[in-house]
């Protein structure tokens, strides 16, 4: 059993015996070797289902409106607490409801990488530190952890929680010293490779079945606009507009709120690469106000805030003042 | 009757075909696409083939839209297709869609206009379970053709005149019956029908419907439609008006139970409004309403919803839940 299972389950009890919380929510073992589920606690002999997962790879975030009036401790690494103190500054979560258990973070690994590792996958060894035993119909392999990271985890900035109610003792991945790198990869493209490229690979190859948007911690509003009826905004067949539509609102809606958890392209059943998208408005909120979400929970809302020193380079009337004609 | 077909021969054939008639063939692990060459066997589809009887848009009627203009009916699809590469359990799914859909306009010229051929998988992959919901990969149901991929060769069952024709355009020579029937005999002695089922036709409705297993499991659900659109049974629909200018069509796209939307009435009532009742809809809707009402229950076990739900809800935990309350 992995150290950081033990130190959870421990400190999930102490939690629910002393009052701190009624439920804990965190990560069990799931019906296939690479997959875990998210579950709530509610007493300390349960916390024996408690684990510290290879790939949680939903946000437990996630799950807090399912449990509203309740007081809620999380297993929080970065990823998690981050997403609550977006919740705490946007009025849907109040701190003092909330326990932070936070865990430095190793990163979590892909379940796609794994499961193209053999036909079947019969066992996942992980030693959260360097190397994966992963067990399949063919024979066993051994493989650098860092090959078979989540892309999120290999681009992550905060792996251990900037907020927490108490840390528990671990080693967190170092902060990615190259977070858009493939970011860049599509910028550097032209106009027109960068559409075809958001036609091909996102909008001609989704199924409309909103797993991204139901599985995003911060996305609660509650009636989403394609769910409108009256009138009704999107039209709900995989018509490419409506699809193409539906992709760009979902990614603006998290503009300057994201916190790169990953939980949307982890739950698309196609694998899309969908966070690109809220990416790369990480990288524009980063790169034009030196923000980024989630860091306290006392801070202002990016798109709330208004500063005389920020940028206004994306206007239209910038342009024209360049050009002399206003 | 029986014919065996090297496998140095299905291409030639597939090409065959595809000069007479338009085919579709597993593309890539997505799904299904028109003939171009590229084929994917290495398992099933994560699209199913249902996709071709319940296409994500099918226009119904158009209409000018001003008072007083009467509507015009679509005359549906008939092109002829042939489809290639179909796996039973998807095919098994066609069958059991069709107990609701037979008197659809559009799903007859669909499936009239459709040939099957059937491909019998390897062997069972991760999540697979179609033994579990009694369906027998063997038997052809719901295609024209079957072939079981065996040593060097695909065995190959002819089920329909339809099945008959399409392989009149191979080199398949007849034969391979005495091995075909034991493969058959060997899958179904290694692979049982579950005996939950069995559980859940006794069981009482109201009895699993107020089980209390529900919100506990239904507590990771996501409410997405992964599920759902994924499944090569599920069949749910929404209807709706795309209105340009002055044009409008009306359209039947897949919908999703799981989805609030679609269970909410126009005065804005919704007798499924909490996610639990919609979680537990689709499985009872699968092992009990349909179970009930047709003697099998709406599942083909293609595994493709426990391998790809985002939450890992796994449809056995809730199928030993129901049978055993």
């Amino acid at each position: 059993m992995s150290t950081l299972t033990e130190k959870i389950r421990e400190a999930a009890q102490k939690v629910l015996a002393e009052g701190l919380a009624e439920v804990v929510l965190g990560y069990t073992q799931g019906s296939l070797p690479y997959r875990n589920r998210v579950t709530a606690v509610n007493t300390p002999e349960e916390t024996s289902r408690l684990i510290w997962p290879s790939f949680g790879v939903l946000n437990p975030a996630n799950v807090l409106h399912k449990l509203k009036g309740k007081k809620v401790a999380l297993i929080s690494p970065g990823c998690v607490s981050r997403a609550v103190v977006v919740l705490c500054q946007e009025g849907q979560v109040k701190r003092d409801e909330v326990y932070l258990l936070g865990v430095p973070c190793p990163g979590m690994l892909d379940p796609s990488k794994v499961r193209d590792l053999g036909k079947k996958i019969l066992r996942v060894e992980d030693d959260f530190k360097e190397k994966v035993l992963v067990v399949t119909s063919e024979g066993e392999k051994i493989v650098a952890r860092e090959e078979l990271l989540r892309q999120n985890c290999l681009e992550c900035r905060h792996p251990t929680p900037p907020v927490y109610d108490e840390l528990l003792e671990g080693e967190a991945r170092k902060p990615s010293p190259s977070p858009y790198q493939k970011v860049e990869e599509i910028e550097a493209r032209e106009v027109s490779a960068r559409w075809q490229w958001f036609q091909e690979a996102v909008v001609s190859r989704c199924i409309r079945c909103y797993a991204c948007r139901n599985a995003c911690p911060l996305c609660y509003c509650p009636t989403c606009f394609v769910d409108d009826s009256r009138p009704q905004w999107v039209g709900k067949t995989r018509d490419p507009v409506d699809t193409a539509l539906y992709h760009l609102v979902r990614a603006y809606h998290l503009a300057g709120r994201c916190v790169d958890c990953g939980s949307c392209e982890a739950a698309c059943p196609m694998d899309i690469p969908l966070r690109l998208l809220t990416k790369k408005l990480e990288k524009e909120a980063l790169s034009a106000f030196s923000f980024e979400s989630g860091l306290d929970p006392e801070a202002p809302l990016l798109l709330t805030t208004f500063r005389e020193e920020d940028p206004e380079d994306f206007m239209i009337t910038q342009e024209l003042k360049a050009l002399g004609k206003i | 009757m029986y014919y065996i077909l090297k496998r140095e021969d299905l291409r030639p054939w597939l090409e065959a075909i595809n000069r007479e008639y338009t085919l579709f063939v597993p593309r890539t692990r997505d799904g299904f696409g028109p003939y171009e060459g590229e084929l994917y066997l290495e398992g099933k589809t994560r699209l199913s083939a249902k996709e071709f009887f319940l296409p994500w848009r099918e226009p119904l009627l158009v209409y000018e839209a001003r008072p007083g203009a009467l509507p015009k009916v679509v005359e549906g699809p008939a092109e002829q297709r042939v489809v290639f590469g179909v796996r039973p359990c998807d095919a098994r799914g066609v069958i059991l869609i069709e107990k609701v859909f037979s008197p659809d306009p559009f799903w007859q010229k669909r499936r009239e206009a459709t040939s099957l051929i059937g491909l019998v998988c390897e062997e069972p992959g991760t999540e697979c379970f179609c033994w579990a919901m009694g369906v027998n990969p063997f038997s052809g149901e719901g295609l024209d053709l079957v072939l079981v991929p065996h040593e060097e060769v695909y065995l190959v069952k002819v089920i329909t005149e339809a099945g008959k024709k399409l392989l009149s355009l191979s080199r398949a020579a007849e034969g391979g019956e005495e091995a075909f029937l034991s493969r058959e005999k060997e899958f179904k002695a290694k692979f049982p029908v579950s005996p939950a089922l069995e559980k859940l036709r006794e069981k009482d409705l109201m009895t699993i419907y107020e089980a209390p297993f529900w919100e506990e499991l239904a507590l990771p659900c996501l409410n997405c439609g992964a599920c759902t659109f994924l499944c090569p049974t599920c069949y749910c629909f929404d209807v709706q008006d795309e209105v340009v200018g002055s044009e409008g069509v009306r359209v039947r796209l897949p919908e999703a139970c799981m989805f609030e939307l679609y269970s909410r009435h126009a005065s804005g009532h919704n007798p499924r409004r909490s996610p639990m009742a919609r979680f537990r809809n689709r499985f009872m809707h699968k092992f009990k309403y349909f179970l009930d009402e047709y003697g099998e229950p709406l599942c083909v076990g293609c595994g493709r919803c426990n391998e790809e739900c985002p939450a890992n809800i796994n449809l056995w935990d809730v199928v030993r839940a129901m049978s055993e309350v």
